[in-house]
C-alpha cells in the first residue's frame, strides 16, 4: 500500500513528489511510467542530434496514423485530422523531454471564458488564487522573463532576467511599434544566472534546445534523478515500463489502487494506494478514467455524465510566410528559442472570437548555411543567398473552444509503447476559416509595416502539442469531471492533474499553468498553507 | 564565470582511428575552410574534431569503417584530380539535400563524412564568416547581466 501513486512521470509527478518529499522525507510515493529512459546531457547523443537533427527520443513518439502502405497506430475519425506524432512523448520525464519551454501565464479573463464569451467553461478558481503558484512554477521551471512586463498581473519577479531580443526580432519589433501593438520578451524556461545556487547549468545559447547538452531547459527526468540521487527518500519508488491498465475501486467513492502491466515481464501487477493522481497527459488521463469501469462506475471513473474525453481541443499553430526583399543585416538563426511575443490580440476584446498570440520564431529568416554548403553551393552563391530576397515567417497560436462532440477514446489495440491506442474525433468549427482570415488581415498589416510581402495563407498545424480539456474542472459534476481541487467528482481519492483539467486553454502554452496547478495540488495534499512553500 | 572559455580540457589527444585515416579526415575538415573561404584557423578545432569522430564511432561503430572508406575514396580522388580532389568531393552532387541512400562510394563519403564535417565546422565557429555571432550548435555563452549578449541584438542593426 502506497500513500500517493502518480501515473506519469512528467512535470506534474516531479513537482508534486518533490514538494511532498520536502515536507515529509518518509512520504510513500510510487510513480508509474509506461515509457523507458532516454539518456540526457550526453555529449555523443548531443552531437548525433546536432549533425542529424534527429533527437534520441523519436522512438518515444506516437507513430503516424495508418496509411495505405504503413500500418501506423491510433485513428483520426473527425473532419479535422489532429496529428499525434511529435505532439507528446512516452518516456521517463514525459513530454518535458521535448517541450519548448514557452512559459506564459494565462490572463485573468481566461478564467472566465464562459461568463465573458459563452464558450468553454469558467475555471472554478480565479487568477488570484493561482497567482502565487505561477510565481513558484516560474522558479521551479527556471523561467527567464521580464519582471517589469505587466501584460499579466504579477506580484513577484522572474528568477532570471529575460533573454534580450535578437537582431532577427528587429523587423517585427519595428512593425509592432509602427502599428502600436504591445510586445515583450517571451518568458522562456531556460535557466539563467543569479545568486540562487543550482546544480543545473545555465543556458549557453547553444541552439540545440530539443536536446540540451547541459540540462539548462527543464526536463522532469533530470529532476527526478536529482530527487533520487541527492536525497534519502526511502519510500520513493519509480517504475518505468509500467503501463497502467485501470484504476480499481473499493466503493463508489474510493479507489483501491491500479492494475498495470510490467512490460519487462508481461505480468499484470496490482498496487494498492491511498491517493491516486492521474498525470498522464490530456489524452492518456482521460482514456484511463474511461477504461476504469466497474459496477460502481459502469462508464468509467467520473464518467457518469459522459464527459470524460469530451471537449478535446488543442492550439492551432499558424505559420505565415512571406519575403523580405533583401537581407542586408545578414539575419539568420542565432538562437533556438523565440525571444519576442505580442499578446496584443490575447485580450478581452478578442476573447469571443478566439484570442491569439504572435511570435517571432528563432528561424524567422531561415538561412540554412549548412544545407547550402552540403548541397555544393559556392561561397559566392551562399553570400548572395544569405543577403538577398529571403523568406520571413511570423508564427502564432489561436484559441479554439471545446465542443462536446470532439472527443478522445480508447481503441481496442495496443500502440508500440503497450498502451491502448487512441481515437481522436475532432472537427474544427465552421467559423475557424473566418477567424484565420481575420488573423491574416492583421498579419498582412504587419508584413506591410516590415516592408515585406505576405505570400500565402497560414499553414495551420493542429498537432496535439497543447491537447487539453478532456477532464474539465467544474464546480459541479454536470459541467466537468474534476472539482477545483482536481478531485474527480464523486470520488475521494482519485485526482487528475494534467492539461485535461483546463476548462479552456487561452491562447498560450499550458505547461506553466499546469505546473502551478501541480504545486497547488501538492500543497493541498501535504496540508501546507498556500504561501508556505 | 560561465562565459569563460575552456578549451579541450578532457578531450582525447589520440585518435580513435588509425593515424593515416585521422590525417586524411583532418585534411577534409581543413579543406572545408579553404573551399568556402571560411577564414578561420582550423587548428584550435582539432581536438574537438577528433572527439567528434570518436563520438560518432561510439554512437555507431560502423563509423570506424566509414572513415576508412572515406580515406580510400579521397586517395582515389587525389590520384585523379590532385589538389582539386576536395572540390570534387564538395561539389560533384545534385544541389539538393540527399533524399535517398548513397549509390556510389563518393556519394557515401559526401553524405556520411563530408556533410557531417561541414555541419561540425560551422558549429565550431566558422559560421561567423557569414555575419552572425551565434549559431545552432555553437556554445555562445550565458545571458548574464553586465556581460555581452551572446548573440546579435537589435542595437547591432542600427
Amino acid at each position: 500500500m502506497v500513500d500517493t501513486l502518480i501515473i506519469g512521470s512528467g512535470v506534474v509527478a516531479t513537482a508534486i513528489s518533490q514538494r511532498l518529499l520536502e515536507k515529509n522525507p518518509l512520504a510513500s510515493i510510487l510513480i508509474l511510467e509506461a515509457g523507458g529512459r532516454i539518456k540526457t546531457k550526453d555529449f555523443s547523443v548531443w552531437e548525433q542530434y546536432l549533425i542529424t537533427g534527429r533527437p534520441p527520443y523519436e522512438v518515444c513518439r506516437d507513430l503516424d496514423y495508418p496509411q495505405r502502405d504503413v500500418p501506423g497506430e491510433n485513428a483520426s475519425v473527425g473532419i479535422t485530422p489532429i496529428p499525434l506524432i511529435g505532439a507528446r512523448l512516452f518516456v521517463y520525464g514525459g513530454s518535458t523531454m521535448h517541450w519548448g519551454g514557452w512559459s506564459f501565464r494565462l490572463k485573468p479573463e481566461d478564467f472566465r471564458l464562459n461568463s465573458n464569451a459563452k464558450e468553454g467553461g469558467d475555471w472554478p478558481i480565479d487568477y488570484d488564487t493561482l497567482e502565487p503558484y505561477y510565481s513558484q512554477a516560474e522558479t521551479y521551471l527556471a523561467v527567464s522573463g521580464d519582471s517589469s512586463d505587466r501584460t499579466v498581473p504579477r506580484r513577484s519577479e522572474y528568477p532570471f532576467r529575460p533573454f534580450p531580443f535578437t537582431l532577427q526580432d528587429q523587423p517585427l519589433i519595428g512593425a509592432f511599434q509602427k502599428l502600436k501593438y504591445a510586445y515583450g520578451n517571451l518568458p522562456i524556461a531556460r535557466r539563467g544566472v543569479s545568486g540562487v545556487s543550482s546544480r543545473h547549468a545555465p543556458c549557453q545559447t547553444t541552439g540545440t534546445c530539443k536536446y540540451c547538452p547541459f540540462g539548462a531547459r527543464y526536463v522532469a527526468s533530470d529532476y527526478l534523478d536529482d530527487i533520487r540521487e541527492w536525497n534519502d527518500y526511502p519510500n520513493l519508488d519509480i517504475r518505468l515500463g509500467s503501463a497502467v491498465e485501470s484504476i480499481t475501486v473499493a466503493s463508489k467513492q474510493r479507489a483501491s489502487g491500479v492494475v498495470y502491466t510490467d512490460k519487462s515481464s508481461g505480468q499484470s501487477v496490482t498496487v494498492e494506494a491511498k491517493t491516486i493522481i492521474v498525470a498522464g497527459g490530456t489524452i492518456e488521463s482521460a482514456k484511463l478514467l474511461q477504461r476504469s469501469t466497474s459496477t460502481y462506475w459502469p462508464h468509467g471513473i467520473g464518467n457518469d455524465n459522459d464527459l470524460v474525453g469530451r471537449y478535446f481541443i488543442t492550439h492551432p499553430y499558424f505559420i505565415f510566410s512571406g519575403f523580405i526583399p533583401s537581407n542586408n543585416l545578414k539575419l539568420q538563426p542565432e538562437m533556438n528559442f523565440p525571444t519576442l511575443v505580442s499578446r496584443q490580440f490575447d485580450s478581452d476584446a478578442e476573447q469571443k472570437k478566439g484570442k491569439f498570440v504572435l511570435v517571432n520564431p528563432p528561424d524567422t529568416v531561415p538561412v540554412a548555411l549548412a544545407a547550402k554548403m552540403q548541397a555544393g553551393f559556392s561561397r559566392a552563391e551562399i553570400d548572395k543567398y544569405a543577403t538577398g530576397r529571403i523568406p520571413l515567417q511570423v508564427h502564432g497560436m489561436v484559441e479554439v473552444f471545446g465542443r462536446y462532440e470532439n472527443r478522445i477514446q480508447n481503441l481496442p489495440r495496443r500502440n508500440h509503447i503497450g498502451l491502448l491506442q487512441t481515437s481522436v474525433d475532432f472537427s474544427a468549427d465552421q467559423g475557424f476559416k473566418d477567424r484565420m482570415s481575420q488573423i491574416k488581415a492583421q498579419v498582412q498589416k504587419i508584413y506591410e509595416a516590415m516592408g515585406a510581402e505576405l505570400t500565402d495563407d497560414a499553414n495551420v498545424s493542429w498537432r496535439a502539442d497543447h491537447a487539453a480539456c478532456t477532464c474539465r474542472m467544474s464546480s459541479d459534476p454536470s459541467g466537468g469531471v474534476v472539482n477545483k481541487d482536481l478531485r474527480v467528482h464523486g470520488m475521494d481519492n482519485v485526482l487528475v492533474c494534467s492539461n485535461a483539467v483546463f476548462p479552456n486553454l487561452g491562447s498560450v502554452n499550458p505547461t506553466l499553468t499546469l505546473t502551478a496547478l501541480a504545486l497547488r495540488l501538492a500543497d493541498s495534499l501535504s496540508g501546507a498553507a498556500p504561501h508556505e512553500s | 564565470m560561465y562565459q569563460a572559455r575552456v578549451s579541450n580540457i578532457v578531450l582525447p589527444t589520440e585518435s580513435t582511428v588509425s593515424v593515416d585515416v585521422d590525417e586524411a579526415m583532418w585534411k577534409v575538415f581543413v579543406a572545408i575552410g579553404d573551399f568556402w573561404k571560411l577564414g578561420d584557423d582550423p587548428e584550435p578545432y582539432r581536438l574537438r574534431f577528433r572527439e567528434f569522430m570518436a563520438n560518432r564511432i561510439t554512437m555507431s561503430p560502423m563509423y570506424r569503417d566509414f572513415y576508412v572508406v572515406a580515406k580510400t575514396v579521397m586517395d582515389s580522388l587525389i590520384g585523379q584530380y590532385g589538389a582539386a580532389a576536395y572540390e570534387q568531393l564538395f561539389t560533384q552532387k545534385p544541389r539538393i539535400a540527399p533524399a535517398a541512400p548513397p549509390q556510389t562510394p563518393l556519394e557515401f563519403v559526401q553524405q556520411y563524412v563530408a556533410n557531417e564535417f561541414i555541419a561540425l565546422r560551422l558549429a565550431l565557429g566558422s559560421f561567423k564568416t557569414f555575419g552572425a555571432i551565434n549559431y545552432c550548435g555553437y556554445f555562445g555563452g550565458a545571458n548574464i547581466e553586465g556581460q555581452p549578449v551572446p548573440y546579435r541584438t537589435p542595437s547591432e542593426g542600427e
